[in-house]
């Protein structure tokens, strides 16, 4: 059982690959604005070190936001076309869950801008509360009130300090709660912003 | 005898064509133009965001429609650019995908020059040619020695010709794209509208911001003078007045050049009144006028495939961390 | 506070351009307003010459934005014309709030979008070759820079 595991809806390049349910090989760094040029030659990279071929893929993992509207773009269109290719599932999952500390309750914040925040909040298996874009003085509100939870997110923009985590090891510890999904068609990428006014 | 698969999705078109030794096995396009219309013109993320939901749709129908796997394929191209930086991602990472996966080569396709190219498909080129590209965000000249040989002998200083259409369109209040409505309207009109001629600019370049703003501001001072205006007629004299500059430019060019061929390309070219124009005034010249069929004349993949037939022979192939480039100039074609 | 500059043709604008160009950097936001044919994109033009972009400016109305990534810092070129009666999200934000310099033309018609520390350009057309520009800036951080182009 092989995965592939696929995010850059931020500011970093993810790639993974996951073994048996562990995660044996992956590569990551910083690459705002560059996954366009750089993942597909990773991905291309980190199979041929494993020395694994794309039809021995079970299943492809992947983000789908939120996040910055390109970057998620990139590692979805080539997470589609691979499944569609290669006629395996994809097992979607949002960018807001693997940036959480797992099994430990947690605030995880991304900048949507025009003073806004991307947020959710988790506890271990349960969704407190859902993906959505809010003021940031709503955030502040609710950062305040759960203090006591995890912090997670590059929270320069609040002038706050948050938590790192291994985005390619959470995914990996997430794959086996996430429905796969046959038909490409059906994901569709979480953008959550419908009007900025 | 290469097996091509070419990708589009420079702007509001996402297409995916299949071509075998010249033969054209399928063209998919799945147009957002409904979706657009209600913005009045292509809107970049929501183009980038359709082209996303469609890739895979458009790339199953075309290989369907050809009859062919995906591990039949000699090479894959894509458009690199010009166009919309978010929609020409889309295209670029599914063909970067499908380059890797079965280890073939990855051809970058220049879209203007696949838009000249599109009109193989009705006739052989014949050098030194002018080519005239007329879409939404371009209008060039451009002088071909030879094969891939591109040289830019003028072009938009400001608006491009597409987006003066779509501009007037829009004041006049007909819908987008503004080119089919007013080429419409104005064969039932008159040129009784008075527009400035565009001013002469540098050599063969074009300027078409002047003509925009004389259309808005006459259809301003008329409804503050509570006049109603003659919508055919405007359409007739706006398109009058647009079309003969690139016809008079072309022509000027086309003498000083002595070239054997004009060759018409990109969406505006499907335009009426410039197909019979610019026949009709080089009918004593001797100047083989190539017309691109209808069908070829908006983005679609038919193209990117039949000029990436040329590119194969060149071997002209790109790494797989190739970028995109939304301001890709046809003369340099060969450097990505 | 305000900066008022009375350009008497081409030329003058072109150096107010180049003198405002030498002052900006990665993260500013700059808006343009004026009537069509005011000389927005001209103004813009300059700057981004000084800043290093070799090719031509073109109005960017039709792609709404327009990308140029030859200078030190890329340099987004909005024209909000195309989005008068949309508030739709249109993904501007990661260019305006992105790591180079927005420069908006019509930003009136995004003003959801602009709640954000920016620099203020109007072009008011006097007839002729002749234009009065007024900057202004209601932050610390773009009033430090008009002191400077005064």
């Amino acid at each position: 059982m092989n995965y592939l595991l696929l995010d850059s809806s931020s500011v970093t390049l993810n790639v993974g690959l996951s073994k048996q349910g562990r995660l044996v090989d992956q590569i990551t760094y910083p690459c705002f604005q560059r996954q366009s040029e750089s993942m597909v030659p990773e991905i291309k990279k980190l199979m041929k070190r494993n020395k694994l071929k794309p039809t021995e893929l079970t299943g492809i993992m992947v983000t789908i936001g939120p996040g910055s509207y390109t970057g998620l773009r990139i590692a979805l269109t080539i997470a589609k076309v691979m499944a569609f290719a290669l006629k395996i599932p994809l097992y979607p999952i949002s960018t807001l869950k693997v940036n959480g500390v797992l099994n430990a309750p947690s605030i995880v914040l991304f900048n949507a801008r025009s003073n806004r925040s991307y947020i959710a909040i988790f506890n271990k298996n349960k969704t407190l509360l859902k993906e959505q874009a809010l003021p940031n003085e709503e955030v502040k509100k609710l950062i305040k009130k759960h203090y006591h939870y995890h912090l997670v997110g590059d929270l320069k923009y609040l002038n706050l300090t948050g938590e790192q985590v291994d985005v390619l090891a959470n995914m990996n510890a997430l794959l086996k709660t996430v429905k796969p999904v046959r038909d490409v068609n059906q994901v569709k990428p979480m953008y959550l912003k419908e009007s900025y006014l | 005898m290469a097996l091509i698969l070419a990708i589009e999705s420079s702007c509001d078109e996402t297409s995916v064509a299949v071509i075998k030794d010249g033969h054209l096995l399928s063209n998919a396009v799945s147009t957002q133009i409904a979706m657009h219309r209600l913005y009045g013109g292509v809107m970049p993320e929501i183009a980038s965001r359709l082209h996303n939901e469609n890739i895979t749709i458009v790339l199953d129908a075309a290989l369907k429609e050809a009859k062919i796997k995906l591990t039949d394929l000699d090479a894959v191209a894509v458009t690199r650019g010009p166009g919309l930086i978010g929609a020409l991602h889309v295209g670029l990472q599914a063909a970067k995908t499908i380059a890797m996966l079965y280890d073939i080569p990855l051809i970058p396709v220049h879209h203007l020059a696949a838009h000249i190219y599109a009109s193989e498909y009705v006739a052989k080129l014949k050098f030194p040619l002018l080519s005239l590209v007329v879409s939404g965000g371009n209008t060039e000249l451009v002088y071909m020695k030879k094969h891939l040989d591109f040289k830019i002998v003028g072009e938009t200083k400001d608006d491009a010709i597409g987006e003066c259409f779509d501009k007037v369109a829009r004041v006049l209040g007909l819908p987008y794209p503004g080119g089919i409505p007013i080429d419409k309207l104005a064969k039932e009109g008159k040129h009784t509208y008075q527009l400035p001629s565009p001013l002469a600019k540098k050599g063969y370049d074009f300027s078409y911001s002047g003509l925009k703003t004389a259309v808005i501001n006459l259809v301003n001072q008329e409804k503050m003078k509570k006049h109603k205006i003659n919508v055919k007629d405007m359409c007739r004299s706006f398109e009058d007045t647009a079309v003969e500059m690139v016809i008079a430019k072309t022509i000027k060019a086309a003498k000083q050049y002595k070239v054997k061929q004009i060759v018409l390309a990109g969406g505006v070219s499907a335009n009426s009144y410039l197909r019979e124009e610019i026949v009709r005034r080089l009918k004593a010249s001797g100047i083989e006028i190539v017309l691109p069929p209808i069908w070829c004349t908006t983005d679609n993949a038919a193209m990117i495939a039949k000029l990436a037939e040329h590119l194969y022979q060149k071997k002209l192939f790109a790494p797989l961390t190739l970028a995109v480039d939304p301001n890709w100039k046809i003369d340099q074609y060969k450097v990505f | 506070m305000n900066y008022k500059f009375m350009s008497r043709n081409q030329k003058d604008t072109l150096r107010l351009a180049k003198t405002l160009a030498k002052l900006l950097c990665a993260h500013d936001v700059v808006t343009l307003t004026g009537d069509l044919g005011a000389g927005k994109t001209t103004f813009v033009s300059g700057v981004l010459h000084t800043l290093g972009v070799k090719e031509d400016v073109i109005s960017p109305t039709f792609n709404i934005l327009k990308c140029y990534f030859d200078a030190r810092v890329p340099l987004y070129h909005i024209d909000a014309y195309r989005l008068e009666d949309s508030n739709k999200d249109i993904g501007l934000e990661e260019y305006i709030e992105g790591d180079g310099i927005a420069f908006i033309e019509w930003p009136n018609f995004i003003a959801g979008l602009l709640k954000i520390p920016h620099l203020e350009i109007d072009i008011k057309n006097l007839g002729g070759t002749k234009r009065a520009f007024t900057l202004k800036a209601k932050d610390s951080y773009y009033q430090k820079k008009l002191k400077e182009l005064a």
